[in-house]
Protein backbone atom coordinates (compact mmCIF):
# COMPACT_ATOMS: atom_id res chain seq x y z
CA UNK A 1 0.00 0.00 0.00
CA UNK A 2 1.13 3.39 -0.96
CA UNK A 3 2.80 5.34 1.78
CA UNK A 4 3.65 9.42 1.82
CA UNK A 5 5.61 10.85 4.46
CA UNK A 6 5.83 15.21 4.24
CA UNK A 7 7.87 17.08 6.89
CA UNK A 8 6.77 20.64 7.76
CA UNK A 9 9.72 22.42 9.42
CA UNK A 10 8.88 24.45 12.54
CA UNK A 11 5.27 24.14 12.12
CA UNK A 12 4.18 23.73 15.30
CA UNK A 13 0.47 22.66 16.20
CA UNK A 14 -0.67 21.48 20.01
CA UNK A 15 -1.44 17.71 20.28
CA UNK A 16 -5.55 18.16 20.71
CA UNK A 17 -5.37 19.84 17.31
CA UNK A 18 -3.63 17.09 16.06
CA UNK A 19 -5.68 14.29 17.24
CA UNK A 20 -8.57 15.89 15.91
CA UNK A 21 -7.04 16.30 12.32
CA UNK A 22 -5.75 12.73 12.09
CA UNK A 23 -9.19 11.69 12.86
CA UNK A 24 -11.02 13.75 10.49
CA UNK A 25 -8.70 12.65 7.62
CA UNK A 26 -8.62 8.82 8.64
CA UNK A 27 -12.23 9.58 7.47
CA UNK A 28 -11.44 9.95 3.66
CA UNK A 29 -12.31 7.05 1.13
CA UNK A 30 -9.35 4.96 0.39
CA UNK A 31 -7.55 6.15 3.85
CA UNK A 32 -6.05 3.03 5.82
CA UNK A 33 -3.95 5.05 8.07
CA UNK A 34 -3.57 8.87 8.93
CA UNK A 35 -1.24 10.42 11.42
CA UNK A 36 -0.22 13.66 11.89
CA UNK A 37 2.05 14.28 14.59
CA UNK A 38 5.06 16.90 16.00
CA UNK A 39 8.44 15.20 15.66
CA UNK A 40 8.83 13.97 18.94
CA UNK A 41 11.22 10.97 19.85
CA UNK A 42 7.62 9.27 21.05
CA UNK A 43 5.87 10.15 18.08
CA UNK A 44 8.77 9.05 15.97
CA UNK A 45 8.33 5.86 17.78
CA UNK A 46 4.69 5.30 17.38
CA UNK A 47 5.38 5.77 13.61
CA UNK A 48 8.13 3.56 13.40
CA UNK A 49 5.74 0.91 14.73
CA UNK A 50 3.10 1.38 12.53
CA UNK A 51 5.29 1.51 9.14
CA UNK A 52 5.17 5.05 8.57
CA UNK A 53 8.91 6.40 9.67
CA UNK A 54 11.03 6.93 6.64
CA UNK A 55 14.43 9.05 6.13
CA UNK A 56 12.72 12.83 6.40
CA UNK A 57 10.49 11.68 9.13
CA UNK A 58 13.25 10.18 10.86
CA UNK A 59 15.11 13.44 10.97
CA UNK A 60 11.85 15.47 12.23
CA UNK A 61 12.07 17.19 15.29
CA UNK A 62 10.23 18.36 18.37
CA UNK A 63 9.13 21.62 16.47
CA UNK A 64 8.80 19.92 13.26
CA UNK A 65 5.23 18.98 11.94
CA UNK A 66 5.03 15.22 10.45
CA UNK A 67 2.20 14.19 7.87
CA UNK A 68 2.10 10.53 7.39
CA UNK A 69 -0.15 9.06 4.96
CA UNK A 70 -1.14 5.08 4.23
CA UNK A 71 -3.96 4.69 1.61
CA UNK A 72 -5.13 1.70 -1.04
CA UNK A 73 -3.63 3.69 -3.94
CA UNK A 74 -1.84 7.57 -4.65
CA UNK A 75 -5.53 9.03 -5.60
CA UNK A 76 -6.69 8.16 -2.02
CA UNK A 77 -2.83 9.61 -0.98
CA UNK A 78 -3.83 12.72 -2.74
CA UNK A 79 -7.20 13.05 -1.35
CA UNK A 80 -5.62 12.88 1.85
CA UNK A 81 -3.00 15.27 1.27
CA UNK A 82 -5.91 17.95 0.06
CA UNK A 83 -8.05 16.94 3.27
CA UNK A 84 -5.02 17.39 6.01
CA UNK A 85 -4.78 20.68 3.79
CA UNK A 86 -8.31 21.75 4.38
CA UNK A 87 -8.05 21.14 7.89
CA UNK A 88 -5.14 22.96 8.31
CA UNK A 89 -6.47 25.90 6.65
CA UNK A 90 -10.13 25.44 8.72
CA UNK A 91 -7.95 25.58 11.85
CA UNK A 92 -6.14 28.63 10.92
CA UNK A 93 -9.21 30.54 10.59
CA UNK A 94 -10.16 30.10 13.97
CA UNK A 95 -6.68 31.22 15.21
CA UNK A 96 -6.64 34.37 18.03
CA UNK A 97 -6.73 37.38 15.53
CA UNK A 98 -3.03 38.78 15.81
CA UNK A 99 -3.42 41.33 18.34
CA UNK A 100 -4.35 38.86 21.24
CA UNK A 101 -1.75 36.23 19.94
CA UNK A 102 2.07 36.41 21.32
CA UNK A 103 4.71 34.11 20.88
CA UNK A 104 6.24 33.88 24.24
CA UNK A 105 5.02 33.91 27.55
CA UNK A 106 7.63 37.05 28.54
CA UNK A 107 5.73 38.78 26.29
CA UNK A 108 2.21 38.16 27.09
CA UNK A 109 3.11 38.96 30.71
CA UNK A 110 4.54 42.24 29.34
CA UNK A 111 1.74 43.46 27.04
CA UNK A 112 -1.26 42.28 29.73
CA UNK A 113 0.04 43.24 32.77
CA UNK A 114 -3.66 43.32 33.96
CA UNK A 115 -3.98 39.21 33.52
CA UNK A 116 -4.73 37.40 36.97
CA UNK A 117 -4.16 33.49 36.06
CA UNK A 118 -2.24 31.75 33.04
CA UNK A 119 -3.76 28.68 32.14
CA UNK A 120 -0.73 26.26 30.68
CA UNK A 121 -1.47 22.96 28.73
CA UNK A 122 1.52 22.10 26.87
CA UNK A 123 3.84 18.87 27.55
CA UNK A 124 4.77 18.16 31.19
CA UNK A 125 8.24 18.46 30.90
CA UNK A 126 7.95 22.00 29.59
CA UNK A 127 5.18 23.15 31.67
CA UNK A 128 6.77 23.36 35.19
CA UNK A 129 9.20 25.92 33.83
CA UNK A 130 6.80 28.10 32.41
CA UNK A 131 4.41 27.52 35.48
CA UNK A 132 7.60 29.15 37.54
CA UNK A 133 7.82 31.69 34.79
CA UNK A 134 3.94 32.59 36.16
CA UNK A 135 4.41 32.52 39.66
CA UNK A 136 7.76 34.46 40.20
CA UNK A 137 6.04 37.05 37.87
CA UNK A 138 2.89 37.05 40.91
CA UNK A 139 0.06 35.47 38.50
CA UNK A 140 -2.03 32.22 39.82
CA UNK A 141 -1.63 29.60 37.80
CA UNK A 142 -3.97 26.77 36.17
CA UNK A 143 -1.83 23.88 35.19
CA UNK A 144 -3.53 21.59 33.06
CA UNK A 145 -0.28 19.43 32.05
CA UNK A 146 0.31 15.83 33.87
CA UNK A 147 3.88 14.51 33.79
CA UNK A 148 5.17 17.09 36.03
CA UNK A 149 8.29 15.75 37.99
CA UNK A 150 6.90 15.50 41.54
CA UNK A 151 9.69 17.35 43.22
CA UNK A 152 9.27 20.34 40.83
CA UNK A 153 5.78 20.28 41.66
CA UNK A 154 7.01 20.38 45.50
CA UNK A 155 8.91 23.27 44.65
CA UNK A 156 6.66 25.42 42.75
CA UNK A 157 3.78 24.84 45.12
CA UNK A 158 6.24 25.98 48.00
CA UNK A 159 7.28 29.11 46.05
CA UNK A 160 3.58 30.23 45.34
CA UNK A 161 2.35 29.61 48.76
CA UNK A 162 4.82 32.16 49.99
CA UNK A 163 3.57 34.84 47.13
CA UNK A 164 -0.06 33.82 48.59
CA UNK A 165 -0.47 32.26 45.24
CA UNK A 166 -2.97 29.66 43.56
CA UNK A 167 -1.10 27.00 41.38
CA UNK A 168 -4.62 24.53 40.67
CA UNK A 169 -2.32 21.67 39.29
CA UNK A 170 -0.39 20.10 37.65
CA UNK A 171 -2.76 17.27 36.43
CA UNK A 172 -5.46 19.88 37.07
CA UNK A 173 -8.18 19.29 34.55
CA UNK A 174 -11.01 21.45 36.25
CA UNK A 175 -11.68 24.75 37.81
CA UNK A 176 -14.37 27.54 38.00
CA UNK A 177 -13.49 30.86 39.50
CA UNK A 178 -15.94 33.43 39.49
CA UNK A 179 -17.88 31.48 37.34
CA UNK A 180 -14.99 31.35 34.76
CA UNK A 181 -14.89 27.61 33.88
CA UNK A 182 -11.24 26.62 33.39
CA UNK A 183 -10.17 23.47 31.57
CA UNK A 184 -12.94 20.95 31.69
CA UNK A 185 -16.04 21.97 33.56
CA UNK A 186 -19.99 22.55 33.75
CA UNK A 187 -21.77 25.71 33.47
CA UNK A 188 -23.03 26.30 36.81
CA UNK A 189 -25.34 28.74 38.56
CA UNK A 190 -23.61 30.89 40.71
CA UNK A 191 -24.20 30.65 44.91
CA UNK A 192 -22.84 29.58 48.06
CA UNK A 193 -21.39 26.08 47.86
CA UNK A 194 -17.40 26.33 47.35
CA UNK A 195 -15.64 23.07 46.52
CA UNK A 196 -11.80 22.40 46.67
CA UNK A 197 -11.13 19.17 44.34
CA UNK A 198 -8.23 17.11 43.69
CA UNK A 199 -10.40 15.44 41.55
CA UNK A 200 -11.98 16.39 37.75
CA UNK A 201 -14.59 13.91 37.49
CA UNK A 202 -15.43 14.05 41.14
CA UNK A 203 -15.87 18.19 41.01
CA UNK A 204 -17.90 17.87 37.95
CA UNK A 205 -20.37 14.89 39.65
CA UNK A 206 -20.53 17.28 42.51
CA UNK A 207 -21.53 20.27 41.31
CA UNK A 208 -23.48 19.67 38.52
CA UNK A 209 -25.58 17.88 41.20
CA UNK A 210 -25.81 21.09 42.83
CA UNK A 211 -26.79 22.96 40.29
CA UNK A 212 -29.20 20.49 39.49
CA UNK A 213 -30.82 20.67 42.95
CA UNK A 214 -31.26 24.37 42.28
CA UNK A 215 -28.50 25.40 44.22
CA UNK A 216 -24.75 27.02 42.90
CA UNK A 217 -21.46 27.24 43.15
CA UNK A 218 -19.25 30.07 44.47
CA UNK A 219 -15.73 28.78 42.75
CA UNK A 220 -14.26 25.39 42.57
CA UNK A 221 -10.68 25.43 43.15
CA UNK A 222 -8.69 22.19 41.90
CA UNK A 223 -5.52 21.49 43.25
CA UNK A 224 -4.30 18.52 41.07
CA UNK A 225 -4.07 14.72 41.93
CA UNK A 226 -0.75 14.95 43.55
CA UNK A 227 -1.74 17.46 46.09
CA UNK A 228 -2.90 15.17 48.99
CA UNK A 229 0.33 13.12 48.51
CA UNK A 230 2.97 12.43 51.44
CA UNK A 231 5.20 14.79 49.66
CA UNK A 232 3.13 17.87 48.43
CA UNK A 233 0.98 17.59 52.11
CA UNK A 234 -1.90 19.02 50.75
CA UNK A 235 -0.47 22.58 50.15
CA UNK A 236 -3.08 23.95 47.76
CA UNK A 237 -5.76 22.11 49.44
CA UNK A 238 -5.33 24.25 52.27
CA UNK A 239 -4.72 27.42 50.78
CA UNK A 240 -7.75 26.36 48.37
CA UNK A 241 -9.88 25.83 52.06
CA UNK A 242 -8.18 29.40 53.33
CA UNK A 243 -9.28 30.84 50.28
CA UNK A 244 -13.24 29.78 50.54
CA UNK A 245 -13.36 30.15 54.08
CA UNK A 246 -12.33 34.48 53.72
CA UNK A 247 -14.49 34.52 50.70
CA UNK A 248 -17.76 36.31 51.33
CA UNK A 249 -19.89 34.47 48.80
CA UNK A 250 -18.85 30.91 49.88
CA UNK A 251 -21.00 30.01 52.92
CA UNK A 252 -20.20 26.18 52.81
CA UNK A 253 -17.24 24.50 51.87
CA UNK A 254 -16.96 21.03 50.01
CA UNK A 255 -13.85 18.81 49.94
CA UNK A 256 -13.59 16.38 47.03
CA UNK A 257 -10.51 13.68 46.41
CA UNK A 258 -9.33 10.23 47.03
CA UNK A 259 -8.10 8.94 50.50
CA UNK A 260 -5.15 11.38 51.43
CA UNK A 261 -2.03 10.15 52.54
CA UNK A 262 -2.87 9.76 56.65
CA UNK A 263 -1.27 12.60 57.89
CA UNK A 264 -2.08 15.02 55.33
CA UNK A 265 -5.71 14.35 56.38
CA UNK A 266 -5.49 15.16 59.51
CA UNK A 267 -4.25 18.25 58.25
CA UNK A 268 -7.09 19.34 56.45
CA UNK A 269 -9.46 18.35 58.54
CA UNK A 270 -7.83 20.65 60.80
CA UNK A 271 -8.10 23.51 58.36
CA UNK A 272 -11.57 22.94 57.45
CA UNK A 273 -13.15 22.82 61.08
CA UNK A 274 -10.99 26.39 61.65
CA UNK A 275 -12.75 28.02 58.87
CA UNK A 276 -16.14 28.09 61.14
CA UNK A 277 -18.13 27.21 58.01
CA UNK A 278 -20.43 24.22 57.28
CA UNK A 279 -18.21 21.36 55.45
CA UNK A 280 -18.11 18.04 53.55
CA UNK A 281 -15.59 15.83 52.55
CA UNK A 282 -15.64 13.17 50.29
CA UNK A 283 -12.54 11.13 50.74
CA UNK A 284 -14.13 8.60 47.92
CA UNK A 285 -14.06 5.17 49.54
CA UNK A 286 -13.22 6.06 53.18
CA UNK A 287 -16.93 6.20 54.77
CA UNK A 288 -19.32 3.49 53.93
CA UNK A 289 -22.09 5.95 54.84
CA UNK A 290 -22.24 9.71 55.19
CA UNK A 291 -22.02 11.35 58.79
CA UNK A 292 -21.19 14.39 60.86
CA UNK A 293 -18.13 14.05 62.60
CA UNK A 294 -15.93 16.59 64.48
CA UNK A 295 -18.22 18.95 63.41
CA UNK A 296 -17.46 18.14 59.70
CA UNK A 297 -19.83 15.89 57.34
CA UNK A 298 -17.86 13.14 55.56
CA UNK A 299 -19.96 11.97 52.55
CA UNK A 300 -20.23 8.27 51.34
CA UNK A 301 -20.71 9.26 47.90
CA UNK A 302 -20.00 12.06 45.18
CA UNK A 303 -24.42 12.62 44.90
CA UNK A 304 -24.37 12.50 48.82
CA UNK A 305 -21.52 15.15 48.87
CA UNK A 306 -23.70 17.58 47.05
CA UNK A 307 -27.30 16.60 49.17
CA UNK A 308 -25.53 17.79 52.15
CA UNK A 309 -24.04 20.33 50.97
CA UNK A 310 -27.63 21.71 49.44
CA UNK A 311 -28.86 21.21 52.99
CA UNK A 312 -26.37 22.74 54.75
CA UNK A 313 -26.92 25.96 52.41
CA UNK A 314 -29.79 25.84 52.95
CA UNK A 315 -30.02 25.86 56.75
CA UNK A 316 -31.89 22.04 56.32
CA UNK A 317 -30.38 18.74 58.35
CA UNK A 318 -28.14 17.00 55.94
CA UNK A 319 -29.54 13.75 57.95
CA UNK A 320 -33.12 14.47 56.47
CA UNK A 321 -32.14 14.24 52.82
CA UNK A 322 -29.92 11.48 53.20
CA UNK A 323 -31.91 8.05 52.53
CA UNK A 324 -32.52 6.92 49.16
CA UNK A 325 -33.29 9.61 46.03
CA UNK A 326 -36.50 9.65 45.31
CA UNK A 327 -37.66 7.26 42.83
CA UNK A 328 -35.35 4.48 43.83
CA UNK A 329 -38.43 2.17 43.62
CA UNK A 330 -38.78 2.22 40.56
CA UNK A 331 -35.24 1.53 39.38
CA UNK A 332 -35.29 -1.65 42.36
CA UNK A 333 -37.82 -3.34 40.32
CA UNK A 334 -36.45 -2.23 37.15
CA UNK A 335 -33.03 -4.36 38.26
CA UNK A 336 -34.86 -7.15 39.04
CA UNK A 337 -36.54 -6.82 35.98
CA UNK A 338 -33.73 -7.05 34.03
CA UNK A 339 -32.10 -9.68 35.84
CA UNK A 340 -34.80 -12.09 35.02
CA UNK A 341 -33.99 -11.55 31.12
CA UNK A 342 -30.68 -12.29 31.71
CA UNK A 343 -28.97 -16.17 30.51
CA UNK A 344 -27.00 -17.78 32.57
CA UNK A 345 -23.87 -16.89 31.44
CA UNK A 346 -24.36 -13.48 32.20
CA UNK A 347 -22.44 -13.39 35.58
CA UNK A 348 -19.79 -10.45 35.34
CA UNK A 349 -20.19 -6.36 35.58
CA UNK A 350 -18.52 -4.33 33.15
CA UNK A 351 -17.76 -0.91 33.55
CA UNK A 352 -16.12 1.58 30.94
CA UNK A 353 -15.67 5.19 32.09
CA UNK A 354 -14.11 8.58 30.81
CA UNK A 355 -13.83 10.09 34.32
CA UNK A 356 -11.28 8.84 37.18
CA UNK A 357 -13.29 9.27 39.73
CA UNK A 358 -16.45 8.46 38.51
CA UNK A 359 -14.87 5.09 37.91
CA UNK A 360 -13.35 4.63 41.48
CA UNK A 361 -16.93 5.88 42.90
CA UNK A 362 -18.35 3.17 41.14
CA UNK A 363 -15.82 0.31 41.78
CA UNK A 364 -15.87 1.27 45.38
CA UNK A 365 -19.98 1.27 45.49
CA UNK A 366 -19.64 -2.14 43.66
CA UNK A 367 -16.97 -3.73 45.42
CA UNK A 368 -18.74 -3.55 48.70
CA UNK A 369 -21.67 -5.83 47.44
CA UNK A 370 -19.74 -7.90 44.15
CA UNK A 371 -16.53 -8.76 46.73
CA UNK A 372 -13.49 -8.71 43.44
CA UNK A 373 -13.43 -6.09 41.04
CA UNK A 374 -10.76 -5.55 38.36
CA UNK A 375 -9.49 -2.39 37.05
CA UNK A 376 -6.76 -0.75 35.64
CA UNK A 377 -7.18 1.64 38.59
CA UNK A 378 -8.15 -0.95 41.29
CA UNK A 379 -8.62 -1.07 44.96
CA UNK A 380 -5.77 -3.25 45.25
CA UNK A 381 -2.99 -4.59 43.99
CA UNK A 382 -4.05 -8.44 42.55
CA UNK A 383 -6.93 -6.69 41.20
CA UNK A 384 -4.88 -4.77 38.56
CA UNK A 385 -5.75 -6.14 34.98
CA UNK A 386 -5.27 -3.49 31.24
CA UNK A 387 -8.65 -5.07 29.83
CA UNK A 388 -11.78 -6.84 30.46
CA UNK A 389 -10.93 -10.70 31.03
CA UNK A 390 -11.93 -12.57 33.76
CA UNK A 391 -14.72 -11.46 36.84
CA UNK A 392 -16.66 -7.94 37.39
CA UNK A 393 -13.73 -4.94 35.61
CA UNK A 394 -14.84 -1.57 35.64
CA UNK A 395 -12.17 -0.03 33.91
CA UNK A 396 -11.13 4.03 33.69
CA UNK A 397 -10.16 4.79 29.84
CA UNK A 398 -8.82 8.25 31.03
CA UNK A 399 -5.60 6.42 32.97
CA UNK A 400 -2.39 7.23 31.33
CA UNK A 401 -2.37 3.68 29.88
CA UNK A 402 -5.19 4.13 27.46
CA UNK A 403 -4.40 8.05 26.28
CA UNK A 404 -1.02 7.38 24.86
CA UNK A 405 -0.91 8.51 21.30
CA UNK A 406 -4.79 9.37 21.80
CA UNK A 407 -7.43 12.23 23.17
CA UNK A 408 -8.47 11.71 26.37
CA UNK A 409 -11.69 9.36 26.29
CA UNK A 410 -13.98 12.68 27.77
CA UNK A 411 -12.70 14.35 23.74
CA UNK A 412 -12.21 11.23 21.58
CA UNK A 413 -14.94 8.41 22.10
CA UNK A 414 -13.42 6.19 19.37
CA UNK A 415 -11.41 3.64 21.88
CA UNK A 416 -14.22 3.21 24.30
CA UNK A 417 -16.52 2.96 21.41
CA UNK A 418 -14.43 -0.32 20.49
CA UNK A 419 -14.33 -1.69 23.81
CA UNK A 420 -18.15 -1.63 24.36
CA UNK A 421 -18.97 -3.91 21.49
CA UNK A 422 -16.72 -5.84 22.67
CA UNK A 423 -17.97 -6.01 26.24
CA UNK A 424 -20.83 -6.88 24.35
CA UNK A 425 -19.74 -9.88 22.48
CA UNK A 426 -18.47 -11.19 25.82
CA UNK A 427 -21.22 -13.94 26.88
CA UNK A 428 -20.73 -13.27 30.81
CA UNK A 429 -21.22 -9.69 30.50
CA UNK A 430 -24.42 -9.21 32.76
CA UNK A 431 -24.70 -5.68 32.62
CA UNK A 432 -22.39 -2.58 31.24
CA UNK A 433 -21.68 0.47 33.21
CA UNK A 434 -21.14 4.29 31.32
CA UNK A 435 -20.45 7.76 32.25
CA UNK A 436 -21.42 10.37 29.69
CA UNK A 437 -19.55 13.92 31.09
CA UNK A 438 -20.73 17.27 29.28
CA UNK A 439 -19.40 20.59 29.75
CA UNK A 440 -16.56 22.84 28.47
CA UNK A 441 -13.92 21.03 27.10
CA UNK A 442 -16.07 17.96 26.72
CA UNK A 443 -16.69 16.32 23.22
CA UNK A 444 -19.64 18.53 21.90
CA UNK A 445 -22.10 15.42 21.48
CA UNK A 446 -21.00 12.88 24.41
CA UNK A 447 -23.90 11.14 24.33
CA UNK A 448 -24.30 10.67 20.41
CA UNK A 449 -21.11 9.34 20.39
CA UNK A 450 -22.36 6.57 22.65
CA UNK A 451 -25.63 5.82 20.58
CA UNK A 452 -24.64 3.84 18.11
CA UNK A 453 -22.20 1.94 20.03
CA UNK A 454 -24.41 1.24 22.55
CA UNK A 455 -27.50 -0.45 20.13
CA UNK A 456 -25.06 -2.23 18.28
CA UNK A 457 -23.82 -3.50 21.58
CA UNK A 458 -27.42 -4.85 22.17
CA UNK A 459 -27.66 -6.33 19.34
CA UNK A 460 -24.77 -8.42 19.24
CA UNK A 461 -26.23 -9.01 22.56
CA UNK A 462 -29.42 -10.17 21.25
CA UNK A 463 -28.62 -12.18 18.35
CA UNK A 464 -26.61 -14.30 20.64
CA UNK A 465 -29.58 -15.17 23.06
CA UNK A 466 -28.46 -12.55 25.50
CA UNK A 467 -30.31 -9.30 26.89
CA UNK A 468 -27.65 -6.76 27.99
CA UNK A 469 -28.94 -3.99 30.11
CA UNK A 470 -26.89 -0.95 29.95
CA UNK A 471 -26.98 1.98 32.28
CA UNK A 472 -26.01 5.13 32.50
CA UNK A 473 -25.63 8.75 34.26
CA UNK A 474 -25.05 12.03 32.26
CA UNK A 475 -23.24 14.83 34.61
CA UNK A 476 -23.84 17.96 33.34
CA UNK A 477 -26.17 21.30 33.45
CA UNK A 478 -28.88 22.64 31.61
CA UNK A 479 -26.55 25.57 30.87
CA UNK A 480 -23.68 23.33 29.56
CA UNK A 481 -22.91 23.60 25.58
CA UNK A 482 -24.66 20.20 25.02
CA UNK A 483 -28.34 20.09 25.77
CA UNK A 484 -28.40 17.71 29.00
CA UNK A 485 -32.00 16.64 28.68
CA UNK A 486 -31.27 15.87 24.94
CA UNK A 487 -28.24 13.73 25.72
CA UNK A 488 -30.13 11.96 28.09
CA UNK A 489 -32.88 11.04 25.79
CA UNK A 490 -30.88 10.32 23.11
CA UNK A 491 -29.10 7.69 25.18
CA UNK A 492 -32.74 6.15 26.43
CA UNK A 493 -33.95 6.12 22.81
CA UNK A 494 -30.73 3.82 22.06
CA UNK A 495 -32.06 1.56 25.02
CA UNK A 496 -30.03 2.91 27.76
CA UNK A 497 -31.26 2.97 31.29
CA UNK A 498 -30.55 6.58 32.44
CA UNK A 499 -29.85 7.21 36.32
CA UNK A 500 -29.53 10.65 37.98
CA UNK A 501 -26.05 10.68 39.27
CA UNK A 502 -22.70 7.55 38.73
CA UNK A 503 -23.46 6.46 42.34
CA UNK A 504 -27.20 5.51 41.80
CA UNK A 505 -26.00 3.52 38.66
CA UNK A 506 -23.66 1.36 40.54
CA UNK A 507 -26.33 0.53 42.96
CA UNK A 508 -28.46 -0.10 40.45
CA UNK A 509 -25.93 -2.80 38.75
CA UNK A 510 -25.54 -4.26 42.36
CA UNK A 511 -29.22 -4.41 42.82
CA UNK A 512 -29.07 -6.27 39.64
CA UNK A 513 -26.78 -8.48 40.64
CA UNK A 514 -28.00 -9.22 44.00
CA UNK A 515 -31.01 -10.62 41.75
CA UNK A 516 -29.20 -12.60 40.09
CA UNK A 517 -27.08 -14.17 42.09
CA UNK A 518 -29.88 -14.36 44.80
CA UNK A 519 -28.32 -12.77 47.57
CA UNK A 520 -30.16 -9.89 49.68
CA UNK B 1 1.14 40.69 43.38
CA UNK B 2 -2.63 39.88 43.15
CA UNK B 3 -3.44 37.50 45.63
CA UNK B 4 -6.45 34.43 46.08
CA UNK B 5 -9.35 36.66 47.84
CA UNK B 6 -8.45 38.84 44.80
CA UNK B 7 -8.49 36.33 42.49
CA UNK B 8 -12.36 34.82 44.24
CA UNK B 9 -13.53 38.21 43.73
CA UNK B 10 -14.43 38.74 40.25
CA UNK B 11 -14.23 37.06 36.80
CA UNK B 12 -10.45 36.97 35.95
CA UNK B 13 -8.12 37.54 33.26
CA UNK B 14 -6.27 35.24 31.71
CA UNK B 15 -3.17 34.17 29.98
CA UNK B 16 -3.74 30.62 27.93
CA UNK B 17 -0.64 28.86 27.14
CA UNK B 18 -1.07 26.07 24.86
CA UNK B 19 -4.41 24.21 23.54
CA UNK B 20 -6.37 26.39 21.65
CA UNK B 21 -9.56 25.18 22.54
CA UNK B 22 -9.21 26.46 26.44
CA UNK B 23 -8.50 29.83 24.83
CA UNK B 24 -11.45 29.42 22.26
CA UNK B 25 -13.57 28.59 25.17
CA UNK B 26 -12.40 31.43 27.43
CA UNK B 27 -13.49 33.96 24.57
CA UNK B 28 -17.07 32.27 24.20
CA UNK B 29 -17.23 32.78 28.06
CA UNK B 30 -16.20 36.22 27.17
CA UNK B 31 -13.55 36.37 29.55
CA UNK B 32 -10.70 38.77 28.79
CA UNK B 33 -8.19 36.53 27.44
CA UNK B 34 -4.58 36.28 25.26
CA UNK B 35 -3.35 33.13 23.70
CA UNK B 36 0.78 32.26 24.14
CA UNK B 37 1.21 29.60 21.08
CA UNK B 38 3.70 27.63 22.79
CA UNK B 39 6.92 26.56 20.59
CA UNK B 40 9.29 24.06 22.43
CA UNK B 41 12.13 26.42 22.97
CA UNK B 42 15.28 26.24 20.72
CA UNK B 43 13.24 24.26 18.77
CA UNK B 44 12.81 21.00 20.88
CA UNK B 45 17.00 20.94 21.41
CA UNK B 46 17.13 20.53 25.03
CA UNK B 47 21.38 21.52 24.98
CA UNK B 48 20.20 24.91 23.18
CA UNK B 49 17.36 25.69 25.80
CA UNK B 50 19.33 24.82 28.75
CA UNK B 51 21.92 27.99 27.12
CA UNK B 52 19.33 29.79 26.48
CA UNK B 53 17.65 29.46 29.82
CA UNK B 54 21.00 30.73 31.60
CA UNK B 55 21.13 33.90 29.16
CA UNK B 56 17.26 34.69 30.33
CA UNK B 57 18.84 34.80 34.10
Amino acid sequence: MPVKVTVRKNTYYDSVTLMWLSREASGVPGMHQVVVVMGTDLNRELLDRVGLLDETARKAGPSDLIIALEAVDDRAIEAGEQAVEDLLKRRQELAPDAEHRYATLRSALQAFPEADLVSISIPGRYAWREAETCIKAGKHVFLFSDNVPLEQEVRLKRIAQERGLLLMGPDCGTAVISGVVLGFANVLRRGPIGVVAASGSGAQEVTSMIHNMGSGVAHVIGTGGRDLSREVGGLMMAMGISALARDSSTQVIVVISKPPHPEVSRGVLEVLRNTGKPAVVCFMGACHRSSLADGIWGADTLENSARIAVALAQNDDPASCLGHPSGWGRWVEVAAREARRLAPSQVFVRGLYSGGTLCDEAIHILSRTLGHVYSNTPLGPGLKVERIGAGHTILDLGDDAYTQGRAHPMIDPTLRQAMILDVAQDPRTSVLLLDCILGYGSHPDPGGSLVSSIMKAREIALSAGRHLPVVVSVCGTDLDPQNKDEQANRLRSAGALVLDSNAQTAAFAGNLMAEVGGTP
Amino acid sequence: MKDVQDLLSRPPNVINVGLEIFYKDLKTQGVRAVSVEFRPPAGGDEHLAAILRRLQG
